[in-house]
């Protein structure tokens, strides 16, 4: 008896991301809104390229296959603004299943249709809003334990457990790779024009000390990771080294879709208590700079 | 409170079944994601399969070492062979390059991939000997993307003759030797729009 309320303890204390998950949600609706806004200024090239919008060539039984279809220019166009309209929408309500799930049908709808304009963030933000849908943001404040917890539980594990095994693989396939392993993969990833930021890049490719020491960097922080962010003491400085790693790839690739959606996954490993701890945090800080200022 | 006492075993028994298929789509992510290894290879074919239908660009692109990248270049025919070489994204590349917050993020994107799709088709090309390059191409997707790109950039009712071009980043052991990336044209043609 005493195990089970220990357990049930353990998932209540788990569960206990209300207020964290209501700003993730706002997070990724305004992430949605620049999200669509970068589409909507490429529209015309969008809607030119035919091909991109051909029927995918065989669906599969399960996964999201089942809920894409395939759009015609002009219901792209259609389904672009309701999208967008939608997400202001919820940024002003709490989203319930429908809202979330509807954003989520259109989401991966528009996605499909042009596989070149997804890139890693924005496939990974297909599966964390589907799994995020199911969660009701009341039932986790709720005062009773019911089985609805442990679905809940799940849900977030799994939604976090997204983020951790993109970490794993990346470490791992980077220990075997050889550009990384000899710590020299940033020189060769900063010559894409596409994805350079010269201001950067020069002075990165510039200097054998910070080409390799950057790139064993990412290396370590991506193994470090997945077993740092377990722990109370160390979630918070994995965190802050997470967006930094994360806003370097935004502003040296120009990833910046990509770069602040990562950054936006970090709040899915926070809890109230922590949300508290970062408030306490920053007014001790904001009293002290007053103080020194007057 | 009869209503509730039919319904909740049958709630209980879906977030059953929902819990386990959550579970079950994690065992596959971490089977198709993990270094080969006896269990990743007994489940490898389902676990591929399911998990690369979630993220259609692969999970590998978080481990890149590019060694060279790819552009198509096109000039019109009538202007004859001295006429200069355009590249449609290269303003877009550099309003990206000069302020990432900015909206030609997409554009690049969509370079990105026209580019590495023609290098693919490039290099099964290469490995198929006896097959007629030219028409595969034509009867290739990525050809018919590739006009209605010029066609989009070009105009209408024009002759254009383009190019694909390979840019190989010099070795890092080369870099004082090559100060730029080294240019191969890979496939050309002409193409009426």
């Amino acid at each position: 008896m005493l195990l089970i309320e220990h357990i049930q303890s353990f998932i209540r204390r788990y569960n206990d991301r209300s207020q964290t998950f209501r700003i993730f949600e706002i997070s990724v609706v305004l992430w949605f809104i620049f999200h669509s806004i970068k589409l909507w200024q490429s529209i015309d090239l969008i809607v030119a390229l035919d091909p991109f919008f051909a029927k995918p060539v065989a669906r599969f039984p399960f996964g999201f296959d089942l809920f894409v279809y395939n759009l015609s220019p002009k219901a792209f166009i259609g389904a672009l603004v309701l999208f967008m309209a939608l997400s202001l929408t919820a940024l002003f309500i709490e989203m319930d299943f429908f809202v979330k799930a509807t954003l989520w049908f259109l989401y991966i709808n528009l996605l499909t249709c042009c596989p070149p304009l997804a890139d890693g963030g924005t496939t990974l933000l297909a599966t964390l809003w589907f799994f995020y849908a199911f969660i009701d943001l009341k039932s986790l404040d709720g005062s009773r334990f019911s089985i609805k917890d442990v679905f809940n539980s799940v849900l977030i594990f799994s939604m976090q457990y997204q983020i951790v095994i993109v970490y794993i693989q990346a470490a791992l396939s980077k220990i075997r790779t050889d550009g990384w392993s000899s710590g020299v993969a940033l020189y060769y990833i900063l010559q894409v024009p596409e994805f350079t930021n010269p201001l950067f890049s020069d002075l990165i490719v510039k200097s054998d000390v910070l080409t390799v020491t950057l790139t064993y960097a990412t290396i370590l922080f991506q193994l470090v990771f997945p077993f740092a962010i377990l722990s109370q003491k160390s979630k918070f400085v994995v965190i802050f080294l997470g967006i930094l790693f994360h806003l370097g790839i935004a502003s040296s690739m120009g990833l910046m879709c990509f770069g602040i959606f990562m950054t936006l996954t970090y709040l899915l490993f926070l809890t109230n208590e922590d949300l508290k701890r970062m408030r306490y945090f920053y007014s001790v800080i904001a009293k002290n700079l007053l103080k020194i200022a007057s | 409170m009869k209503a509730w006492a039919i319904k909740k075993p049958v709630i209980q028994g879906c977030l059953g079944i929902a819990v386990a298929l959550l579970l079950l789509h994690n065992f596959l992510l971490t089977v198709s994601l993990i270094p080969a290894n006896p269990l990743s290879i007994r489940y490898a074919h389902q676990a591929v399969n399911y998990i690369n239908r979630l993220s259609p660009q692969g999970w590998f692109f978080f481990t890149p070492v590019p060694t060279k990248s790819h552009m198509v270049v096109f000039r019109d025919a009538a202007l004859g062979p001295g006429a200069p070489w355009q590249n449609p994204f290269l303003d877009a590349i550099q309003k990206h390059r000069r302020n990432p917050f900015g909206f030609s993020e997409k554009v690049a994107y969509i370079h990105m991939s026209l580019s590495r799709d023609l290098a693919i088709f490039f290099e099964m090309m290469l490995d198929a000997q006896e097959v007629d390059k030219e028409k595969a191409l034509k009867n290739d997707p990525i050809y018919r993307q590739l006009i209605s790109f010029l066609h989009f950039y070009g105009g209408k009712d024009m002759l254009v003759e383009w190019q694909f071009v390979e840019y190989v980043v010099p070795r890092f052991s080369e870099r004082a030797v090559h100060d730029a990336l080294i240019e191969n044209i890979l496939m050309k043609g002409f193409v009426q729009l």
